[in-house]
């Protein structure tokens, strides 16, 4: 088979909409589908088509399946949410969605047609005890996890241990801050209390700008980015609908009290690099020149937010994803911690690579 | 690199298909292509590591990004290939209503048997399409949500243990295949059964599910046949919904037209003529 896939600047420029998909190859329409579905981005590809009529059946197909089941997933997100909402007000904690459950609840920009796997909420870290104890009475359970994972999360991560719904199968990640414990960085957990934005009965999601800010840390202090071209496109859509309203500065001061300065940029150089629009001049005029060594790790970012798939050409990026994973570890954690966790994590990497990636996993029933 | 057309759906395969190549000819007959064409699904055999390409070696099937299921031996690969086949449809189609089932269709009407696997119902529904029925699915039905009408498509019954010994006498004709069998998957031995040939597959037509039923099968009970409330019957088939609650109201209402036209039985039985005989006076 010649495998010819699709670039990523033509798949870039169909998600930019100033390339359409009825213009493309069989062969880069085929391609375009699986990368978007490697992407988690299938479902923001079948909103930006009007008209899906008129493309092959196996295209049609996938958009209009995906768009009935963001739908769904939608509706999912919304019961759930009141649910958690009317649980957690009989204890007095108040329900602070993140990331994929505040952009539907909030009607953002980036909501159309953007799947989530699990809904994120933020609760107080002193009513933590009490919000996992009204969970586990209304039918949450706590997934079961091995020994290393659980200590990783109690002690050094910023959020519990996933929770489980017994009847719907919906996955809860309880944060009690954006960012983990171990990075040194901390973020002003109260002021995004204070200026959070009801969206129902003891129910919220954050300021635009700490929407932003959250979104942003998520990509770039995370290791794995089978995602980020998916967070990339969530930032760009919701940095351009901010600049509309609020200004630079606003952003950037919320960066600099969580001591992300640098971050700030390396993200702006790389949204700029990915989707080149006009906004970003005026945003890079802003924020602080980089260095070389950091040009290079905008450079690896970008080769890694891409998905792993053989249908992207020159996807060609282990270098990129280990500068990434180390880069993204070490944000997180100080070195100490990351030799003993790399040292874990290293061993079961080397013999998953030897015998298969299930070698942990238990065997399935007879 | 092969692409499998069910008839409705187009899945390619590929790395290394040599261990299947020969069953999939036999398998799919006029239905296998080397040329490209957009697919529906993408399925890629992969090796799991280095080291056991030579020692104890795995594959794993990598379906758009997603590992379901647990690595096997390659020659295991057969039944893998046909539940990933299976997982894609229930994975990505929410256009039609999938519910877990066999359908059997005779006269222009289906008779639907909704269980989960290990009840009987591929068994069953197999011997039917052997024996003067057309089996439209062995594994769910594929319902028109505008229409209620079930589709065919043009894939073999999975056959396990000892459903293999019962049905083999019964694959007589050159329209027919059994395949070879695969021994110790991690629900036993498998065989695939092929019921008919394609110039058939291509003369069917969706159509109208004219009854549900409930399979209970031991061997040593009498034939027993129960009429079922509506409203059970229709709880009844949302337990086996792969997808009705994605869709949402649109399936609510092709189920309540299904369940209001469909005679729906719960039925014990012993002997597969005595299903036979009573759904043939359905239909």
């Amino acid at each position: 088979m010649t495998q010819t896939g699709i670039s990523k600047s033509t798949f870039l420029a169909v998600l930019n909409q100033t390339e359409s998909i009825e213009a493309l190859k069989p062969e880069q329409q085929d391609a375009l589908l699986r990368v978007a579905i490697a992407a988690h981005m299938h479902g923001i590809l079948a909103n930006i088509v009007d008209n899906t009529s008129s493309l092959p059946l196996p295209l049609t197909r996938h958009f209009s399946s995906v768009n009935t089941f963001s739908i769904a997933q939608k509706a999912q997100v919304i019961a759930t949410s009141k649910l958690l909402s009317e649980q957690l007000m009989s204890i007095s904690v108040p329900v602070l969605l993140l990331k994929g459950a505040a952009y539907i609840a909030g009607h953002k920009v980036n909501a159309k047609g953007r799947l989530i796997s699990d809904i994120d909420i933020l609760v107080p870290s002193e009513a933590l005890t009490r919000v996992e104890s009204t969970l586990q009475k209304n039918g949450w359970r706590a997934k079961p996890l091995n020994n290393f994972d659980e200590k990783y999360y109690r002690e050094w991560s910023h959020e519990l241990p996933p929770y489980i719904h017994n009847e719907t199968g919906v996955t809860l990640d309880i944060h009690h801050n954006l960012i983990p414990l171990s990075s040194g960085k901390t973020i002003n957990i109260a002021q995004i209390h204070a200026k959070k934005v009801a969206v129902g009965s003891n129910l919220y999601i954050p300021s635009d700008a700490y929407l932003i800010l959250h979104s942003a840390i998520h990509l770039l202090l995370n290791d794995d980015t089978q995602k980020g071209l998916r967070d990339c496109f969530d930032l760009h859509l919701l940095i351009q609908a901010y600049l509309l309203s609020g200004s630079i500065d606003s952003l950037r001061a919320i960066f600099s009290d969580a001591k992300c300065d640098l971050e700030f940029s390396i993200l702006v150089n790389l949204l700029n690099r990915i989707f080149n629009q006009q906004y970003h001049e005026i945003l890079l005029d802003n924020v602080k020149r980089l260095s070389w060594h950091e040009q290079v790790l905008v450079n690896s970012l970008y080769n890694t937010i891409f998905p792993k798939t053989d249908y992207l050409q020159d996807n060609r990026s282990t270098l990129a994803r280990q500068h990434v994973y180390i880069h993204g570890h070490l944000s997180k954690m100080p070195l100490l911690l990351f030799i003993k966790h790399i040292g874990y994590k290293g061993y079961r990497s080397i013999v998953k690579r030897l015998l298969g990636e299930t070698f942990f996993e238990p065997s399935p029933p007879k | 690199m092969i692409n499998v057309s069910s008839g409705k759906y187009t899945y390619r395969l590929r790395g290394d298909t040599t261990s299947v190549e020969h069953e999939l000819e036999l398998l799919y007959p006029d239905s296998l292509s080397l040329q490209f064409s957009i697919a529906d699904f993408d399925i890629e055999i992969q090796q799991t590591s280095a080291l056991r390409t030579l020692l104890r070696p795995q594959v794993t099937l990598n379906i758009e990004g997603h590992k379901p299921f647990n690595p096997i031996h390659p020659s295991k690969l057969l039944p893998s290939i046909e539940w990933a086949m299976n997982w894609c449809v229930s994975a990505y189609d929410h256009s039609k209503l999938l519910v877990h089932c066999s359908v059997a269709v005779k006269n222009g009407k289906a008779v639907l048997f909704p269980a989960k696997s290990g009840s009987g119902k591929s068994t069953l529904a197999t011997f039917l399409g052997l024996n003067g029925w057309h089996l439209y699915s062995d594994e769910m039905a594929i319902i028109n949500i505008d229409t209620g009408y079930v589709e065919p498509v043009f894939r073999p019954a999975s056959l396990k243990n000892e459903s293999i010994e019962i049905i083999k006498p019964f694959v007589q004709t050159s329209e027919q295949y059994m395949s070879a069998i695969t021994k110790g998957t991690h629900k036993g031995d498998i065989a695939h059964v092929r019921t008919m040939s394609k110039r058939v597959f291509d003369s069917l037509e969706p159509c109208k599910i004219a009854a549900v039923l409930f399979l209970n099968f031991d061997k040593n009970q009498k034939f027993n046949v129960y009429e079922i409330d509506k409203s059970v019957g229709f709880a009844k088939i949302i337990t086996n919904g792969f997808n009705y609650s994605v869709i949402g109201e649109p399936a609510f209402k092709a189920l309540v037209s299904i369940v209001n036209q469909a005679t729906i039985l719960e039925v014990s039985y012993a002997q597969m003529l005595d299903v036979k005989d009573l759904i043939t006076e359905l239909v």
